[in-house]
């Protein structure tokens, strides 16, 4: 089949250019706009009106200033088109300087001054210090030369440069300070333009991230298991608190046996990491889990086949990984621990679940252990991760160890949500007014008590 | 340099001079583990903070440092630490020496 396929135009000129990435179409305007509306009434009006005061070559030199102004600004959207925005900018910066210098001719040394401003806009596009200085000693070598000029001039009479000698005519100053005034309203008007441009990108910018970080946030969030979870004795609360918008902390339920009302697996996880990096992570790592946490029910054996995919399919970062499984009619929970935190039973004591294990993701031989714990009706486990006890107060101290266990020990009557709360609300007085620093996740499991 | 390296007679000790350890401090520790001798000290007396990224790098080290029949241990770490490592299990690659054994193993 040969349908005729409708020609598309071919770009040209500066629309090539603009696709082949070299020209933004903003810039371009902008440049232009501003450029010439400076370069304009300096280097074609006012010398018309000097001419008709009676200033001939003060005039001139305006008009040449103008026509040096507009030949600069083409050379640039020329070079535009060869070099990048930042070596685009220094020309400018360094050419107006060139005219600013030669201008000062006419107007005398005060004029050079105003070359700060070329060497502030110079520095601040590269924000070097060393270019502050190669470029004020070029500054201080030409007003020297300008200067030595000037003293020969005066001083031997024949080589009097003849602009000079109209700086005692009347009427010279206002004609100067009329050409000082729109040669400085050019290089700040250009400074200030690529500033405003770049705060404007720099919001839009910052608009967009900020508002596909709120989707990437619901994403997350919309994955999580639900915040809280009912069977007929046994009750679970949780929550999730990234310290950017997204995290590396999770935390999934596994149904018992695929009966999606009892509770079974428990999962809590900590990807290394912040943000979207360890959000990409936990996402793979959460798949891989889910995966293999509903082929079989042994943590230990779980965790292993893991391990062993992280390692093939994410060489990269460490996820620390608990999975308990419990057996809700037996009152059992088995679990093997990947570097997490260890688990916290509260059983009319408060007790750790002390079992150690390389992070997944570190060591391909890695073998995970596990252990089995009766949780009786009334007890109650706490898994949390290391946002927790590594929260940090402005002072710098950490949450820790300790308070959390002298915490929890006084939580026994609490319900899941009530645990929950008192660890939730400890960490934010301990923090106070100190930005989060981490992902900080707390699952609370609870065998509820028979009700007689 | 955010480390320290000293060669004694029989062991290389590597004091860490930032007060927190990250991916990058880890980075530096790692490439000198060509100068560690069969046993090196890890000196963490300064270490207030490890990030996750810190203990990844650093449990990456002592396997491949095992790997290579290098002992490594580690000195004056904070008991949040302490127990940190025993969580990762980072205690079982790089023993935590007490004060007393890490004077009498390097003679400090």
């Amino acid at each position: 089949m040969s349908a005729e396929q409708p020609q598309l135009e071919q770009p040209t000129g500066i629309v090539q250019q603009i696709q082949r990435g070299k020209v933004s179409p903003n810039d371009e305007t902008s440049i232009l706009q501003v450029r010439l509306m400076i370069i304009v009434p300096l280097g074609f009006v006012l010398p018309l009106i000097l001419l008709l005061l009676g200033y001939p070559a003060v005039a001139l030199a305006a008009f040449l200033a103008g026509v040096a102004l507009l030949l600069i600004t083409y050379s640039g959207v020329a070079l535009r088109q060869r070099m990048d925005t930042y070596r685009v900018w220094t020309f400018y910066a360094l050419a107006d300087a060139v005219v600013i210098w030669l201008m000062s001719f006419v107007l005398g040394t005060y004029f050079n001054v105003f070359l700060i401003i070329a060497i502030v806009e110079v520095a601040r596009i590269y924000r070097q210090a060393r270019l502050v200085v190669i470029t004020g000693l070029l500054v201080a070598a030409a007003v020297a030369l300008e200067g030595l000029l000037a003293g020969l001039a005066n001083a031997g009479g024949t080589m009097r440069l003849p602009l000079i000698a109209y700086a005692e005519q009347p009427g010279f100053a206002a004609a100067a300070y009329a050409l000082t005034a729109a040669c400085v309203g050019l290089s700040l008007s250009t400074f200030i333009d690529r500033y405003t441009r770049e705060i404007i990108s720099y919001e839009r910018v910052q608009q967009t991230n900020a508002a596909e970080m709120h989707v990437a946030h619901e994403i997350q969030s919309s994955l999580m298991s639900p915040r809280e979870l009912q069977t007929s004795n046994w009750q679970i609360a949780a929550i999730s608190i990234p310290a950017r918008d997204v995290g590396g902390d999770f935390y999934e339920y596994i149904p018992y046996f695929g009966d999606v009302n009892s509770v079974g697996g428990i999962a809590i996880g900590d990807v290394s990491g912040k943000g979207i990096p360890a959000a990409l992570q936990m996402a793979v790592v959460r798949t891989i889990f889910r995966i293999e946490a509903r082929r079989r029910i042994l943590p230990a054996e779980t965790l292993n086949r893991v391990n062993q995919s992280l390692l093939t399919e994410m060489p990269l970062g460490m996820v620390t990984l608990l999975y308990a499984f419990v057996e809700p009619k037996e009152g059992v929970m088995h679990f093997a621990n990947a570097g997490h935190n260890y688990p916290i039973l509260l059983n009319g004591t408060v007790r750790e679940l002390k079992l150690a294990g390389l992070p997944l993701g570190i060591y391909d031989e890695t073998e995970y252990e596990e252990q089995s714990v009766p949780i009786l009706p009334g007890n109650t486990v706490i898994f949390y991760t290391d946002g927790v006890v590594e929260a940090q107060n402005k002072l710098g101290e950490i949450y820790g160890f300790p308070r959390l266990l002298e915490l929890v020990g006084t939580l026994h009557d609490h319900d899941p949500k009530g645990v929950l709360h008192e660890i939730m609300d400890a960490v934010r007085v301990f923090v106070g007014e100190a930005e989060q620093t981490d992902d900080i996740t707390v699952v609370v499991l609870q065998h509820s008590q028979v009700k007689q | 340099m955010s480390i320290k390296m000293e060669q004694g007679q029989q062991y290389t000790i590597i004091r860490i001079l930032n007060d927190s350890i990250d991916a990058l401090s880890a980075k530096e520790i790692e490439q000198s583990s060509g100068q560690m001798q069969q046993s090196t000290v890890l000196d963490f007396e300064r270490v207030l903070f490890i990030n996750s990224a810190g203990i990844s790098a650093l449990l990456k080290l002592v396997i491949e440092a095992r790997k290579h029949g290098k002992q490594l241990y580690a000195a004056n770490l904070t008991a949040h630490h302490r127990k940190v490592f025993e969580m990762v299990d980072l205690t079982r690659y790089m023993p935590l020496l007490t004060e007393e054994e890490y004077r009498a193993k390097t003679g400090r």
